[in-house]
């Protein structure tokens, strides 16, 4: 079988063994696809079908290419982007968009400067930090916008979105130049642009504006204690380098000599306090203008839907996870009765349930929420059903012998699960996490049923506009949503293996 | 123990959470339903002559929200699109504004809730809408079962067939043995069902859940046949890529119009007069752009129906709107030949039945006085 294949190895083998080198199996193009594709006749045969096939494939799509007319895109684009979202209040998106590429700017920027300090601390390798690392990370999103904005001729989104991603790599490039110590400053900077990105287009509601008071609070408290800490506590008693650091995880080790006397912590809360509800009603009482979520659509209401229903659901089912293994019958028992209530029934009439039921359940006298509201509320509870589940499995992977050890050590069991049992838990779910975030991303096209204009349902909804009826154009439009489903998809699930690869999953 | 107290602590939190998110969700939306009106056990009461002009709420309701929720369609051509800018348009879409435009005074005030065939009237029942428009059918069933209150009709239709150009089909009966196309979950589907078996034709129906989907299988020859209301048939023979006959046979009536909830005659009688409004300008030949020439009108018909002071008469005719809701309408929306022609005019749609019985049509209405 190889006798053929073989002869011109041969001839290089015997080059590197003169060279003191040994035999190398690599094998030229040629001879790999004589070795695996034509290595006899059958094996030839079933080559060459499948490759007319493929051939075939590829000239028919090239053909669907460059036939089609992509008009219903270009004209529609507004449409599966923030579908029915008032056109003269545009700018909102786009502001909030900024805002928001911005935090991720920041976040990402803080984020990788202390993982570079602590790679350095540790002597680990750092990470690769440049243009092209970007550009495959993102490639899946950008080669799908740039084929649309070549093919659909689309330009000024194409603008716009460039200058979004530049505010990303500027903003990120700043805050490659924060210093270590400064990490949690970074990152609640970033948490407030992008609560602040939110306030922009959804206007003064309360919930973010409470939000937003909140973080500020808990942000003045952490300063004033950091500060007390620093000038007051450790008043010559400890070196600044181990007070002024973040190392907030080693601080429980500290001995009692440098507790914070009471009316320093007294005096955190009330400032924290003050200062919280200070811009919360700050913000509730500036008049906003900006559009409730109920008038979203498109791919902007996926991705959001998507993220509310990750971030909201990790926390929750993180939690249920925990409650599931309580041993109080209560927590226990209402933790297993959500979580297989909500696993038990599809997502579909969980939907249908909060668009017909929920308005009969509400007190009459109560405002009831808009229909994504609802909605929101009915996924953030489906992702953490499924979440707390695959957390339990990561909970239960975490031998008894760990946390028995932290207990004679005498920790608090809130720290030996946040320091011990969930960093192992949570690292050795991340691929079954993120399949649930993909399958809830694509699961958001459900929302179409209860009369959302989802990115998949602008399609329906261009192809029955007078311009473009009855012309079949949903084979332009199709192909166009599932490409943009498929490029996010793809880039959360590479994203996540590059976490994965720096946690060291399936190596240590 | 501690760790438990703490569970429960965090457990405790993040439903207070979950109650201040839902409390506070509303702050951020405008198009939250009323619930209070019609709750199940109201709607449930076939007592509709107990309901008195004063008691219905709807009205009330409506106008505190300063908006009309209507229920509509978003993907059905020339009766409920969403256009390229986001704004919902359309035939049955106008008639929502009529309704605003009358008891608002604002054709702008309307929250659109598209809905699908088989969630309509359990929408309708639940409170979230204040009217159904979505190319509804009115049957003696749904009235009776769905607790739908169906008004004045605003556009007839019915049953009919749609072949290729060269295609042997001329009629029914020469179906047999054919696939059909045809929409699942709608009583276009029934009407196929039974007057076929009542004619004695065998055929094999081929079920869609939409127009997109049945649409390029008709055209890729999986079905010889395409079976629809008559508007749906002749917008896509228009535009269809591949040449097609509809044929003569109308196998059904399908009187489309809007619908309410049973039990609130006032919210009725409003939606019925205002849909009704633009039949009567027509009939006056008054148009959005004439509309200012006739306000120094003699006809004492017309002064009264635009809300003009007529000695001696009081204007009030009790419906609970406003005196001069008509010239709101017609200014605003504009009269029923001006809505047909703006929607169903570019897909080819001949006025047909639909024209005034002063034309030979079907388009009638009583007297506003």
């Amino acid at each position: 079988m190889t006798s053929v294949a073989d002869s011109d190895p041969f001839v290089r083998n015997k080059a590197r063994d003169a060279e003191g080198l040994p035999p190398s199996n690599r094998l030229s193009a040629g001879e790999w696809a004589k070795k695996n594709l034509l290595n006899n006749w059958y094996n030839s045969l079933i080559t060459v079908v499948v490759a007319c096939g493929m051939a075939f494939a590829v000239v028919r799509t090239l053909g669907w290419l460059f036939s089609s007319d992509f008009l219903i895109i270009r004209r529609n684009l507004a449409v599966f982007m923030v579908g029915q979202f008032p056109r003269d209040e545009l700018w909102r998106t786009w502001a909030s968009g900024y805002l928001l590429m911005g935090a991720f700017g920041v976040g990402s920027g803080v984020l990788w400067r202390s993982a570079q300090a602590d790679a350095e601390e540790k002597g680990l390798p750092t990470e690769p930090h440049s243009w092209p690392d970007l550009l495959r990370r993102f490639w899946a999103i950008i080669a799908v916008l740039v084929f649309f904005v070549s093919f659909a001729r689309t330009a000024p989104p194409f603008v716009g979105l460039a200058s979004a991603f530049a505010v990303f790599w500027i903003s990120r490039e700043s805050g490659r130049r924060f210093s270590a110590a400064a990490r949690a400053r970074g990152l609640f900077f970033a948490g407030l642009l992008g609560l602040l990105s939110l306030l922009v287009l959804a206007g003064s509601g309360g919930l973010v504006a409470l939000t937003v008071g909140g973080l500020v609070g808990a942000w003045t408290l952490s300063e004033v204690r950091r500060y007390v800490d620093d000038y007051v506590v450790g008043r010559g008693a400890a070196s600044p380098e181990v007070l002024g650091q973040p190392q907030r995880d080693q601080r429980w080790r500290l001995p009692d000599l440098f507790k914070r006397p009471a009316w320093a912590t007294w005096a955190s809360r009330a400032a924290a306090v003050v200062v919280g509800a200070g811009v919360w009603f700050g913000l509730r009482a500036i008049d906003w203008g900006g559009y409730g979520w109920e008038d979203w659509g498109g791919l902007h209401l996926t991705l959001f839907v998507t993220v509310i229903g990750i971030s909201a659901g990790l926390p929750v089912g993180i939690l249920l996870a925990l409650g599931r293994q309580s041993d109080l019958p209560v927590i226990k028992g209402a933790s297993v009765i959500f979580i297989e209530f909500v696993r038990g029934v599809p997502l579909i009439s969980l939907l249908l349930f909060s668009w017909f039921m929920l308005p009969l359940l509400f007190p009459i006298d109560l405002d009831i929420p808009g229909k994504l509201t609802r909605a929101m509320i009915v996924i953030t509870a489906f992702s953490a059903a499924y979440i707390a589940e695959i957390v339990r499995g990561g909970l239960q992977s975490v031998p008894r012998g760990q946390v028995e050890a932290a207990q004679a050590s005498g920790m608090s069991a809130g720290r030996i699960q946040r320091l011990i049992v969930l960093p192992q838990a949570l690292r050795a779910v991340i691929p079954a996490m993120v399949g649930q975030f993909i399958s809830l991303f694509k699961d958001t096209s459900l929302l179409a049923i209860i009369g959302l204009l989802d990115f998949l349902r602008a399609s329906a909804v261009a192809n029955a506009q007078t311009e473009f009826l009855g012309q079949g154009l949903v084979t332009v439009t199709y192909p166009f949503v599932a490409l943009g489903y498929w490029a996010f998809a793809y880039t959360m699930s590479k994203e996540s293996r590059r976490v994965e690869e720096r946690l060291g999953v399936g190596v240590r | 123990m501690n760790k438990n107290s703490k569970l429960l602590r965090l457990l405790a939190v993040l439903f207070a959470i979950v109650l201040i998110g839902a409390a506070c969700g509303d702050d951020d939306d405008g198009d939250d339903a009323e619930p209070t009106e019609t709750t199940p056990t109201e709607t449930a009461a076939p007592v509709e002559d107990d309901m008195d002009e004063d008691e219905g709420g709807r009205l009330a309701a409506v106008i505190e929200r300063g908006a009309v929720n209507c229920g509509v369609n978003d993907t059905l051509p020339g009766f409920g699109i969403v256009s390229a800018d986001g704004a919902n348009e359309g035939f049955d879409i106008d008639f929502c504004r009529v309704v605003a435009a009358a008891v608002l005074g604002d054709a702008a005030a309307v929250n659109y809730t598209p809905l699908d065939a088989s969630q309509r009237f359990p929408t309708l029942q639940s409170g979230e809408i204040d009217l159904l428009i979505r190319n509804t059918t009115w049957t003696a069933s749904r009235d009776g079962n769905e607790q739908a209150n169906f008004l004045a009709t605003t556009f007839f239709d019915g049953q009919g067939f749609m072949v290729r150009d060269d295609s042997p089909i001329q009629s029914v009966a020469d179906m047999s043995n054919t696939n059909i196309c045809v929409l699942q979950g709608t009583t276009t589907l029934l009407n196929l069902n039974s007057v076929l078996a009542d004619m004695g034709v065998p055929f094999s129906p081929v079920e869609f859940q939409s127009n997109n989907e049945l649409q390029p299988a008709f055209v890729a020859g999986q079905c010889e046949v395409w079976t629809s209301d008559a508007s749906q048939l002749a917008a896509f023979s228009a535009t269809l890529d591949v040449g097609t006959r509809v044929l003569s046979d109308i196998i059904s009536k399908e009187p489309l119009g809007p619908v309410v909830a049973d039990g609130d005659t006032e919210w009725a009688q409003v939606v019925n007069w205002a849909t009704m409004a633009t039949i009567q300008a027509e009939e006056f030949g008054i148009t959005s752009s004439n509309i200012d020439d006739f306000a120094d009108s003699e006809n004492s018909n017309i002064r009264r129906f635009l809300g003009l002071p007529i000695e001696g008469e009081i204007a009030e005719v009790g419906l609970g709107l406003p005196t001069d809701f008509a010239t709101q309408i017609v200014s605003q929306v504009g009269n029923y030949g001006e809505i047909y022609e703006r929607n169903l005019g570019p897909l080819g749609l001949e006025r047909g039945v639909n024209a005034l019985w002063t034309d030979g049509g079907l388009m009638y209405v009583p007297p506003f006085r």
